[in-house]
């Protein structure tokens, strides 16, 4: 179990110096800079200059590389370079809110997708499955900003909906309402790819020997679905499950600027289009840091699952 | 073609033999495919007495599989139709149950062993829990005792197919086993429910030669006790000469021959079964004498178009330039006795 922790910690440690590195030259290669994007175009070179000292980016880059890793080392992600306050900080005041919105994105994708997955599979070929099927097409076709729209135009404003903006945890029903439509946007996407891998994959077992073991012994169709297609089915699912949480966090950056919620996603998008340099790298080492624990998190959950990981 | 036509011919009352244990009347399953629809089993009739192993011989597509899939309901619906006939099982007619008796006759008055031990357990429960399944499926609100019970049970049927440390395999699953091992669970479930047929779908085919034989062995040990009856589904005319009393020989879906193993394999009495000998190593020491193998000529008809003959009129080596064979389909009629039957208009004419 120890040496468990310690590979996920090693493996983690490596990502992390791999995409902080990059992240770290490649934003220095963008056109312009925090002190152009700041003082805007028509500038004079020397404010731009005297800007950019302040800053400390005259140093040579190495030097800077340096710094940060030391930094980063001490678990300190620097200050803003626009505001000046604390990358860590502001960065863990709007972490929750993305958070929150993929899970609950997630939850109502896997709910949906899953339920309409296996209904279409159990009934395949007959018009739950092609009812089911047309309304995944349609759901893949549309992208989640696009839903979003939608969602506040039909729903959002007929029925009075909040519409942006996040409300703290405590206020519980409003936040709820809040997080409601942006999540609905995003999980209803989710959903259509998950029912169609759980469609496929339903097929494919209820199409296995085991299946037909199970009915020649007599036992009750509910039960072959339950014990002999969906617990050996829902397996592949879980790491499924894992790369929708993380493509949901990349599209919490689309859904949160349309509906102006605080979070890791127009953080980083407001970030790169002030040049931030320190605020840009401090999201994108958090959102490595969490995509390598969710994967490990997957991985840590079929092998509870899965009986043939265990002797392995 | 109605039944009674049907019984006429056959000489064969319409009830079963009381000493029939399972007794299978003119069936007749189709399946829809996008070339029309395909005959897989056409009035197919036999009895299996119990204490008796029943041979099903024919190659792929001859029909062996449908026809036991069709007893225990296990034909995918659609494509597959089982239009007509009757199969009975202790009194019942397993196809005018409706789903809930069927579900309840299936496993504990027909249970079926497959043919790729392999992927035909549950790869996500123990091999104990998969086997009181099969019991407790059979009881009305398992309680708790009866679930403990069922596991005992489970730990003792794999010890009665002589799986090893049964308790410790008991706890095990299915991918910590081998092939044979497997099986050997296979016929510990089927057994569960003390059934009064076992159809054995080509039990042997996915395992190596040696375990084939421990396999076929276990399988006589358990008829021994328990007095089932097995119909042993193969296209390996070798294991039909060492396990069976009787053999049913399958072309195009329909009965060619049927009768005692040795009158069939010894003294056969249609051109088809003559050809399957004929393309069969002997494993007899006796024919020490090399012979070649004769395959038998040309392709088993394409079953969306049957010729209206007989079926197997194009390949035969006896038809000559006979009209008869090509127009009218051959009933089964004794050769020459009752108990030899075979469906060739020139049967007196065909030599081993």
């Amino acid at each position: 179990m120890a040496r468990y922790f310690l590979k996920l910690f090693g493996r983690l440690l490596l990502t992390l110096a791999v995409v902080s590195t990059a992240v770290f030259f490649l934003i220095r290669l963008t056109p312009g800079g925090p002190a152009v994007a700041m003082l805007g175009q028509d500038a004079s070179p020397d404010a731009v200059a005297r800007l950019n000292e302040k800053l400390g980016l005259t140093d040579p880059v190495f030097l800077q590389y340096w710094k940060f890793l030391t930094q980063l080392a001490q678990g300190d992600l620097g200050e803003s370079l626009t505001n000046g306050l604390s990358v860590s900080g502001t960065i863990l005041s709007v972490l929750p809110h993305t958070l929150e919105l993929a899970i609950a994105a997630l939850i109502i994708g896997k709910l949906v997708g899953i339920t309409l997955g296996i209904v279409e599979a159990v009934w395949k070929d007959r018009s739950p499955d092609v009812i089911g099927r047309i309304m995944s097409l349609v759901g893949l076709s549309f992208p989640s900003f696009f839903v979003a729209v939608l969602l506040v135009l039909f729903i959002a404003l007929p029925l009075g909906l909040p519409t942006n903006g996040v409300a703290p945890f405590v206020e519980l029903g409003s936040n709820l309402q809040r997080l409601l439509l942006p999540a609905l946007a995003m999980g209803i996407v989710s959903a259509a790819y998950t029912s169609r891998v759980t469609r496929s994959l339903m097929v494919e077992i209820i199409g296995e020997n085991h299946v037909r073991t199970a009915r020649a012994k007599g036992v009750r169709e509910g039960r072959v679905l339950v014990r002999h297609v969906l617990q050996p089915g829902s397996l592949p699912l879980v790491p499924i499950a894992g790369i929708s949480f993380i493509t949901l966090v990349g599209d919490a950056v689309l859904i949160e600027t349309v509906f102006a919620r605080p979070g890791l996603g127009s953080l980083m998008v407001n970030a790169m289009q002030a040049r931030d340099y320190t605020t840009v790298q401090g999201c994108i080492i958090v959102v490595t840091t969490v995509i390598v624990l969710v994967n490990a998190a997957v991985d840590a959950f079929y092998h509870v699952l899965d009986p043939r990981t265990k002797t392995a | 073609m109605t039944d009674v036509t049907e019984t006429e011919i056959h000489g064969r009352p319409q009830t079963p033999a009381s000493d029939g244990c399972l007794s299978v009347r003119n069936l007749t399953t189709v399946f829809t495919t996008r070339r029309g629809t395909v005959a897989a089993v056409t009035d197919v009739s036999f009895d299996l007495r119990a204490g008796e192993t029943l041979g099903i011989v024919g190659e792929s597509g001859s029909g062996k599989s449908v026809t036991a899939m069709s007893a225990l309901g296990l034909i995918p619906q659609p494509p597959g139709k089982v239009v007509s006939g009757e199969i009975w099982v202790d009194g019942k007619n397993l196809l005018a149950l409706d789903r809930r008796s069927l579900r309840a006759a299936s496993g504990s008055d027909v249970a079926m062993i497959f043919q790729d031990p392999m992927t035909s357990l549950n790869p996500v429960h123990r091999i104990g829990a998969q086997i009181a399944e099969g019991i407790l499926t059979h009881q009305r609100r398992p309680s708790k005792a009866d679930r403990e019970a069922a596991r005992r049970r489970a730990v003792e049927l794999l010890a009665a197919v002589g799986v090893p440390a049964p308790e410790r395999r008991a706890q095990q699953y299915p991918h910590e086993l081998s092939g044979g091992m497997r099986q050997r669970v296979m016929i510990a479930m089927a057994m569960s429910c003390d059934p009064k047929v076992l159809i054995a779908d080509e039990p042997t085919t996915a395992l190596d030669a040696t375990i084939q034989a421990q396999i076929m062995r276990l399988l006589r040990e358990v008829q021994q006790r328990t007095n089932v009856g097995i119909m042993l589904i193969t296209h390996d005319i070798g294991l039909v000469a060492q396990n069976v009393d009787r053999v049913l020989v399958m072309y195009a879906g329909r009965v060619v021959e049927m009768g005692t193993v040795e009158e069939v394999l010894e003294n056969p009495k249609h051109p088809y079964t003559v050809g399957l000998l004929r393309c069969t190593p002997s494993r007899l020491p006796s024919d020490s004498v090399r012979r070649r193998l004769t395959p038998i000529p040309g392709l088993p008809p394409n079953p969306t178009d049957l010729p209206p003959g007989c079926s197997f009129a194009p390949r035969c080596g006896l038809r000559g330039d006979r009209e008869l064979c090509l127009l009218e389909q051959p009933e089964l009629r004794p050769a020459p006795t009752d108990d030899h039957r075979s469906a060739c208009h020139f049967l007196e004419e065909v030599t081993p």
